[in-house]
């Protein structure tokens, strides 16, 4: 497979192959990486509602500690997991630092900024709906739900990682927090 | 709907509204250019702020930083200014964002100074006289 994929100079779609050859610098091989994961750590970020300035910082921190530990990923197949938690441990810096330089003078708006999103994008109006349901969620569900978003979506295996939750309640806390989401939505006029 | 069906639904609207804004992928594209081959890699042995309680904290503390690879250390407090001492090497420190580099001296103690922007996520490359190099993981002050 590897063979067929360097003779017609496609890329892998190895985990395993794809950091080795980026720890050569192909760049190829790392973009690929980057198509796989990006979506994933942007609701990672988006799922502690950060702003698009915040949530863009987190991303990119996250891909610089990838390049810096390219030689170290034990586990190439779960390295979903790798970068989800630390996508995650950044999440958690950023917003402690921001409690920390936060002052009373600032206005309240600038130290809770909503994520930045045109929903005037979406035509139909159930969809308009939904997205606002899924804003009202509670931090836990809502995180949760915005990394099961991902496309692809993770494993529940990753999920549980990343989100340093146990496994056996990805199932249930994925039932609830949809549940919770339905009836958010039929409220809605 | 069904969960699944409920979940591809909002996959759908969420690539609409929220997808990954190009300056995003663009940026994770670049930051293979910032793998290093030739220098040692310093890891982060202590980091005050990891450890510190979040109530006795104030925005006057000032965050302190090791890092250690081999005979080398790297001892850094954060306030207004980035303050470094170098120990182990004598030589010149690059002070790298993934946008950039600045140079800074080591004084005759090895200590140095920069000045580096709010949240900004840098390292530092120290190069020895003797042309040997060590760089510290990433860090956001």
């Amino acid at each position: 497979m590897t063979m067929i994929a360097a003779q017609f100079g496609l890329v892998s779609d190895d985990n395993g192959v794809l950091l080795a050859a980026a720890a050569r610098g192909d760049q190829a091989s790392w973009n690929e990486l980057v198509r796989k994961y990006n979506a994933l750590l942007w609701s990672i970020a988006r799922g502690f509602r950060l702003s698009t300035e915040d949530a863009s910082d987190v991303v990119q921190n996250t891909w610089l500690r990838l390049v810096e530990n390219l030689d170290r990923i034990n586990q190439p197949d779960r390295l979903a997991a790798w970068l989800g938690t630390s996508a995650r441990r950044e999440c958690l810096q950023l917003l402690k630092r921001n409690t920390k330089t936060t002052t009373v003078e600032e206005l309240p708006e600038l130290r809770d900024p909503a994520p930045e999103v045109d929903t005037s994008l979406l035509v139909d109006e159930r969809d308009h709906a939904l997205w606002q349901a899924v804003q009202r969620l509670s931090d836990k569900c809502y995180q949760l739900i915005r990394v099961l978003m991902a496309d692809p979506p993770p494993s529940y295996a990753d999920v549980a990682e990343m989100l340093g939750m146990p496994v056996g309640s990805i199932g249930p806390n994925r039932i609830r927090c949809l549940d919770k989401l339905r009836k958010q939505v039929e409220k809605l006029p | 709907m069904n969960e699944d069906e409920l979940l591809q639904r909002l996959r759908a609207v969420a690539s609409e509204v929220d997808g990954v804004p190009d300056h995003v992928n663009l940026a994770a594209e670049a930051a293979l250019g910032t793998r290093r081959l030739d220098e040692e890699l310093a890891e982060l042995i202590a980091d005050s702020a990891e450890h510190t309680p979040q109530l006795v904290r104030d925005a006057s503390d000032i965050r302190m930083l090791s890092f250690r690879a081999g005979a080398v250390g790297i001892e850094i407090e954060i306030d207004d200014r980035l303050r470094g001492l170098v120990t182990g090497a004598r030589g010149t420190v690059t002070i790298e964002t993934p946008g950039g580099t600045t140079e800074a001296e080591l004084d005759e103690r090895g200590w140095f100074t920069a000045d580096i922007p709010e949240a900004a996520t840098v390292r530092l490359k120290i190069t020895a006289d003797d042309g040997t190099g060590v760089v510290t993981s990433w860090f956001t002050r």
